[in-house]
């Protein structure tokens, strides 16, 4: 497979009054053409912020310290705003999280979907608006010819989404990123979101890289997954591999942290125990140590390094250090590997 | 959008009754005639003008009869100055107030919004600091202290422009820049908030990850947004502008319309009072209407008649 993004020991830091928060701790990973790699963590964990890098969006307090961000074997890092302007929006081209907020209020949503071509394409006013509605048709907009001249305000969520999505795919770029493009959206319009991303991707062939905190909808949508934490990949690997047998304990918590339907109405949910760290100071050892009851004592000492489990499969976890001693999964993420089973071939058919 | 203006046009003459109505009985309750300082006038001779104008008569017969010229769009006669109309009057005056007013609400708004936005856009560098400076002095500075300052270099000491009077445009630029300082500064310290609010949105995000360089995100998506708030403080100030230029009318000696206000006043001169009264609510409720109608330009979200639906 092609590689066509390869992120390198990528490390941004954000100077605050309080200090500097080392937000992304070295982060590498690659996506192949055409696949769908999820990236999935809490809140803060770093996953919006590895994206923009990518995106070269980031704030103006961010700085990336170290680290490669290959395109095709150019370094995005290494280049200008002015160069970074012609990739953005026609190459790589992201879904934001907000539907309500991401669109221009005073702009139709006719030149709005338009504006990408205009800007990177010589193309005529008239030519980008019939692509337009070419591509509102596509990702599901009712009516679209005679609602380009509509402003946003008088669209549903879902249906701004949808124009959002419109607007990153109407170029064709061979990256898509979607940064949580379903959290604000409610379940059963999720769904729709899920699947007209996966439509698309085959109408045109795009990767995908899509950050998410909901591992449901990652069972629905990617290829690979990658795990972070407090700024770091913890394990990543074929997305059988992370529900089906997965490595790194907080891995195992993020699982077991997932509601399913046959839960016993009387049983609490499970949660991970403890905070993240606080990353003006992050931790020496595994991140995830405090929190970890399978911690054993390097954790605390070092950071673990990335073990393979197998082909594409890794995991940054001692435990899988062969003098450390064997520990499996709880039961109860034990339990959840048929279920999921279950649910995947759903998913799937 | 036709059917909501002729609505506005009707409640203009509504409004525009009242404002007759109650300045004609406020006026009345002026103390004095406006004959009151023509001491050489016999009893008789007095009362020979007081039946001429009509002033013998109960103040709601006046009041129907002033009505009655009103709607036939007389203003009178004016009791001082020459008895001329109070329409000519109002025209002949009107002239100047009206071209240094706008030029100073046309100057201010543009270079207001120009130094707001690269104020925002600039954020917490010099260039920020330097236009945050000068809005605040524009804002501070009493408009009749800068126009004596501007007098004093501009045209005594260095001879740019005429010192006063009221020939050419040469003469306007001087009052103009006096009165353009205040809406100067308060747009631009409007803008700067508004613009660094604006440009911190997701949208903005969503406009630079199309591919748009920096000033075409700001030209094509952040200025139009960022001007929504503006328009709403716009409408006052050209008022403030248009009527209260009289202090700099009167240090550049500039035949406007804010002396005549006063000094009708002062010598209960009825139908100019009452001609200017109207005029300035005519001008103000006009204002006001453009001001509604810009929002609909600006903002889709509430044009009206286009069911928008939130």
């Amino acid at each position: 497979m092609d590689k066509i993004l390869e992120v390198n020991d990528l490390e941004v830091n954000f100077n605050t009054y309080n200090g500097t928060v080392h937000a992304i701790r070295g982060v590498s990973f690659d996506l192949n053409a055409g696949e769908t790699l999820a990236i999935v963590g809490e809140s803060g964990s770093g996953k919006s912020i590895t994206v923009r890098s990518i995106m070269q969006l980031l704030a103006s307090n961010s700085d990336i310290t170290n680290g490669s961000i290959k395109y095709h074997g150019d370094d995005l890092l290494k280049k200008s705003d002015k160069e970074m302007d012609k990739i953005r929006g026609n190459k790589i081209s992201m879904i934001f999280q907000d539907p309500m907020t991401s669109l221009d209020p005073t702009m139709t949503i006719g030149k709005q979907v338009a504006e990408p071509l205009r800007i990177h394409k010589n193309i005529s006013k008239k030519a980008a608006l019939k692509r337009a509605e070419e591509v509102l048709n596509l990702v599901g907009i009712p009516n679209a010819k005679g609602r380009l001249n509509d402003y946003p305000h008088q669209f549903s969520g879902g249906q701004r989404q949808r124009i959002v999505i419109a607007i990153a795919i109407v170029d064709y770029p061979e990256i898509l990123i979607a940064d949580e493009p379903t959290t604000a959206l409610d379940v059963t319009v999720q769904a729709q979101i899920i699947d007209l991303l996966k439509e698309l991707q085959e109408k045109i062939g795009t990767s995908i890289i899509f950050i998410t905190h909901d591992l449901g909808v990652v069972a629905g949508i990617a290829d690979r997954v990658a795990v972070m934490y407090a700024g770091r990949l913890v394990e990543y690997g074929n997305v059988d591999d992370i529900f089906y047998n997965p490595q790194h304990p907080y891995t195992w918590g993020l699982l077991d942290s997932m509601p399913t339907l046959d839960v016993d109405e009387n049983q609490h949910l499970n949660s991970i125990p403890g905070t993240p760290p606080n990353l003006l100071n992050p931790p020496k050892g595994d991140a995830f140590a405090p929190r970890n009851k399978y911690a054993l004592e390097i954790d605390l000492e070092e950071q673990p390094p990335f073990f393979k489990v197998s082909k594409n499969h890794y995991a940054a976890t001692w435990l899988l250090h062969p003098d450390a001693p064997k520990v499996t999964p709880p039961a109860s993420v034990q339990r959840r590997f048929d279920e999921y089973k279950k649910l995947g071939e759903t998913n799937n058919g | 959008m036709t059917k909501y203006i002729l609505k506005r046009i009707l409640y203009l003459f509504i409004t525009l009754f009242i404002v007759a109505t109650i300045t004609f009985f406020l006026m009345k309750l002026l103390p004095g005639t406006p004959f009151s300082n023509q001491n050489r006038l016999a009893p008789e001779q007095l009362a020979l003008v007081k039946k001429q104008y009509g002033l013998d008569q109960p103040i709601w017969i006046q009041y129907l009869k002033y009505l009655d010229s009103l709607l036939h769009g007389n203003l009178g006669t004016s009791f001082q100055f020459n008895n001329e109309p109070v329409t000519e009057l109002i025209t002949s005056r009107l002239a100047p107030s009206m071209q240094i007013g706008a030029q100073a609400m046309i100057l201010g708004t543009i270079l207001g919004i120009l130094l707001g936005a690269v104020s925002a856009f600039k954020k917490d560098t010099w260039v920020d600091t330097t236009a945050t400076f000068f809005s605040i002095l524009g804002l501070s500075i009493p408009s009749f202290v800068l126009a004596i300052v501007l007098q004093f270099y501009l045209a005594l000491k260095w001879g740019i422009f005429p010192v006063a009077l009221w020939k050419n445009f040469q003469s306007s630029i001087l009052p103009t820049l006096a009165l353009a300082a205040l809406p100067l500064g308060n747009i631009a310290r409007f803008m700067r908030t508004e613009m660094v609010d604006v440009l911190s949105s997701d949208y903005i995000e969503l406009a630079k990850a199309k591919g748009n360089s920096s000033w075409q995100v700001v030209a094509k998506h952040a200025l139009r947004n960022s001007l929504i708030p503006i328009i709403t403080i716009i409408g006052p100030m050209a008022v403030g502008i248009m009527t209260g230029s009289m202090v700099v009318e009167n240090i550049f000696s500039i035949p406007g319309i804010g002396d005549q206000f006063v000094s009708s006043i002062i010598t209960n001169d009825y139908p100019t009072i009452m001609g200017l009264t109207i005029f300035y609510s005519f001008l103000l409720i006009i204002i006001y209407l453009v001001v509604d109608i810009l929002y609909g330009i600006v903002d889709p979200r509430i044009r009206l008649g286009n069911g928008g639906k939130e």
